[in-house]
């Protein structure tokens, strides 16, 4: 897409667990600045897997990857994960520490000034839509489940990452909340020039959100390509079925309403 | 109750002192070491399963191991050891607990924003696991204040000596008034722990620093005394061992002690606390400075007084033979004499001086009505009772060589034996409770009660005449032993007993009746 290579490259990357269990096998994949890829597939296919390999929360057996052409086993660990941005499901704040202490750690880790770090802390908690004065100094049990996980975006965010990994952050959360929520997802990429990959089993939210989709089953890659690619073009029984789901769940529901 | 409360501000700070320094240092050594046990799974249960193994060593025995295992230093350092012990595991195990049982998804996050190993520590998994580490905090504080009153025994002044020597005298407001203190304290910490644990779960700084205030004043009132007072006789012995030896004389009247400090221990009974208080009196009299450490263990006191942690005290040559020397076989009350004072002077350097005048040997006893009844003389008639009696004495006679030689020479196996203190088997024999108690032949309660001592045809009992022992260093001041040896031959049985009644039965404290006593035998 860019003239100058992706920005995250993963080449033949397997991890096996415990000498024998195949999680990842070989999956090689690409993600350009800017781009949004979704890793889709059921569960324990192995896409939080692929995922936790980029930013070292889990070590590849063998295989390589490469962020902005570097290999990340060259870099230093700490470094590697403080340039990436990084929201899961279980979000994680850390209950003990205010909104703005929760989103200013990354830059408080990376020694930042405190004045930028409010200052930085403000425009995020603006940019996920929380109005910083009044949440700012809540503690996160006094935040409903889509807020936390708008500061968890907003904490993702605050060191600004060239590369965010999304590891079914919406999975928890209520179908308006996660609607809303994915709608903002795709403004803040508008603003940022942020790449995203997001790992996903919710096939709408792949094809909503993803500029390409990586379908994964049993640590493999079965098939990728844009949403368009895959509907147009499955190459197996299994991704025309796992694509054709949410058609026919509206065909369903049609039969039932009818 | 005055006289109780002049050691107050000794006793009270001496356990606050022991007690605070135990559990800070527990925390020190418990903390790393929990963190060390999350960071290792191995090492955890071996960590874990250790201090459990601490844990279920009675505290007493825990206590008394330290003497010997820290080569007979007695005083602070082994109630403090075996204090901090005990205090690591509740820490141990609930910094453990906190730490490993943090939300996953938080450690998860700490790592994947780039927090290294220590920020993770320091930003997430103390600050949070700290409740819980507090929590164990507040469990350790009230143990150790509890079992702080245990340290008596070792020659650690606290709140214990109000309970041991109150047991002893039958000094029931002094037994009431350690309890009472001890478990004010006890609360007194534990709800000081719990501002802090409060503030640090709801994040109130104001309240954790008002628990931190108080803790400070809780500490200064314990150091207070020890600045006011010049002789801290609760302090560790051991630094000053050598006091004696490198004492400078004045030059004055002949037995002019001035200057000189020495340390004057006593075991747990009422006999001992008025002969160590008869000695201090004569020593300060001559000027002297005394330190006075009553309530020890008998072997703690004979290992202290062979590496002059304590100068002088009195001990039996009968317990001598048969404890120290291992002698099964008793022989005359001279002979008896002569062999200790030569093997403890070749042995140990220990000097024995010629025998104060009275025995306080065991002996068995029984009400007169009882002995009537069963027409009981002497230990031999008991074999001839079909009934079956029973006999009470403190728990460490009945595993002594004196008590199996007896034993087996009448045939006394078919009694019944009922370990109980001391204080409480006198009581026991007249209400029936016993038919026969291991009596000490100077206790005024025989008289008092009635009872008679049994003959001992087979002279199984051996003698146990009263002598002075001088530790290696005391000895070597000409002043110091003519001054004690004035005590030989000075005090019989007849005193003895009565001076005991005093204490025992009469409510005199043992200080007011070694008043009289220096009087009368003057």
């Amino acid at each position: 897409m860019q003239s100058d290579g992706p920005l995250l490259h993963l080449n033949k990357v397997s991890k096996i667990f415990d000498g024998r269990i195949r999680a990842v096998d070989e999956v090689t994949l690409d993600v350009a600045k800017g781009e949004i890829v979704a890793l889709l597939g059921e569960s324990g296919c192995g896409k939080s897997t692929t995922l936790s390999l980029i930013n070292r929360l889990i070590e590849t057996t063998s295989g390589r990857i490469e962020l902005d052409g570097q290999d990340i086993q060259g870099v230093d660990l700490i470094e590697l994960r403080r340039s990436i941005g990084y929201a899961f499901q279980g979000i994680g704040l850390f209950p003990h520490m205010t909104v703005e202490e929760n989103v200013g750690i990354a830059p408080k880790l990376s020694h930042w000034e405190s004045r930028e770090m409010k200052a930085r802390v403000d425009e995020l908690l603006s940019l996920v839509h929380l109005d910083p004065e009044t949440y700012k100094s809540r503690m996160p049990s006094q935040l409903s489940g889509g807020q936390q996980q708008r500061v968890g975006f907003a904490r993702a965010l605050a060191t600004s990452p060239q590369l965010l990994l999304l590891d079914e952050p919406f999975s928890a959360l209520d179908p308006i909340t996660r609607t809303n929520l994915q709608m903002e997802l795709l403004e803040i990429r508008k603003q940022l020039e942020l790449a995203i990959v997001i790992v996903t089993h919710d096939v709408t939210e792949a094809f909503l959100l993803a500029d390409r989709i990586y379908i994964l089953k049993e640590g493999r890659i079965l098939q990728s390509g844009t949403p368009r690619n895959l509907v147009s073009d499955p190459k197996s029984i299994y991704v025309k079925n796992l694509i054709e789901m949410p058609q026919k769940q509206v065909q369903k529901l049609r039969a039932v309403l009818d | 109750m005055a006289e109780l409360l002049i050691n107050l501000p000794a006793y009270l700070s001496g356990h606050i002192i022991l007690s605070v320094s135990a559990i800070l240092s527990g925390l020190i050594i418990s903390i790393p070491l929990g963190i060390l046990a999350t960071r290792f799974s191995r090492m955890s249960s071996a960590i874990l399963g250790i201090a459990s193994v601490i844990q279920t060593i009675p505290s007493m025995a825990l206590l008394a191991l330290m003497v010997p295992l820290l080569g007979g230093v007695i005083g602070f350092w082994p109630a403090f050891i075996a204090l901090t012990l005990y205090s690591v595991l509740p820490i141990l195990r609930n910094t453990v607990i906190g730490i490993l049982e943090l939300d996953p998804s938080l450690i998860r996050s700490a790592n994947a924003m780039g927090m290294t190993q220590l920020q993770r520590l320091w930003i997430v998994e103390l600050p949070l696991a700290a409740p819980m580490i507090v929590g164990g905090l507040r469990i350790a504080a009230v143990w150790v204040v509890g079992t702080a009153t245990l340290a008596t025994p070792v020659g650690a002044a606290s709140l214990g000596n109000y309970i041991f020597s109150g047991l002893q005298t039958r000094n029931w407001a002094s037994v009431l008034l350690g309890c009472f203190l001890a478990a004010i304290l006890a609360i007194l910490l534990d709800q000081i722990i719990r501002l802090l644990e409060v503030s640090l779960k709801e994040g109130r700084k104001k309240v954790g620093w008002t628990a931190i205030l108080a803790l400070i004043f809780v500490v200064l009132g314990g150091l207070t005394p020890s600045f006011v007072q010049s002789n801290f006789s609760y302090a560790e012995s051991k630094i000053r061992q050598d006091n004696v030896s490198e004492r400078q004389f004045s030059n004055g009247r002949q037995d002019d002690l001035s200057g000189l400090t020495v340390i004057v221990g006593a075991k747990t009974f009422t006999e001992q606390f008025i002969l160590s208080n008869l000695i201090a009196g004569k020593l300060r009299n001559a000027g002297a400075n005394v330190e006075h450490i009553s309530n020890m263990g008998s072997t703690i006191l004979f290992d202290a007084l062979t590496l002059n942690s304590v100068d002088v005290y009195v001990d039996y040559t009968g317990t001598i033979w048969a404890t120290i020397m291992e002698r099964e076989e008793p022989i005359g009350r001279m002979a008896m004499y002569i062999e200790v004072a030569h093997y403890l002077r070749d042995t140990y350097g220990i000097l024995t001086l010629p025998p104060l005048g009275f025995q306080n040997a065991y002996s068995l006893a029984m009400t007169r009505n009882r002995a009537e009844e069963l027409n009981i003389k002497s230990i031999s008639d008991l074999g001839l009772v079909t009934s079956n009696l029973s006999i009470g004495g403190d728990p460490e006679f009945f595993a002594r060589q004196e008590w199996i030689r007896v034993r087996d020479l009448y045939g006394l196996d078919f009694l019944s034996t009922r370990s109980m203190d001391s204080t409480f088997m006198y009581d026991a024999v007249r209400d029936g409770n016993v038919d026969l108690i291991t009596a000490y032949t100077t206790d005024g309660r025989i008289s008092a009660f009635d009872l008679v001592v049994l003959e001992d045809p087979k002279a199984a009992f051996p003698p146990y005449d009263a002598i002075l022992l001088l530790s290696p260093n005391a000895q070597k001041h000409p002043k110091l032993v003519r001054l004690l040896s004035s005590l030989s031959n000075s005090i019989d049985e007849e005193l003895m007993r009565e001076s005991n009644k005093k204490v025992d039965l009469d409510g005199l404290s043992p200080s007011a009746v070694a008043g009289v006593l220096i009087d009368k035998i003057k």
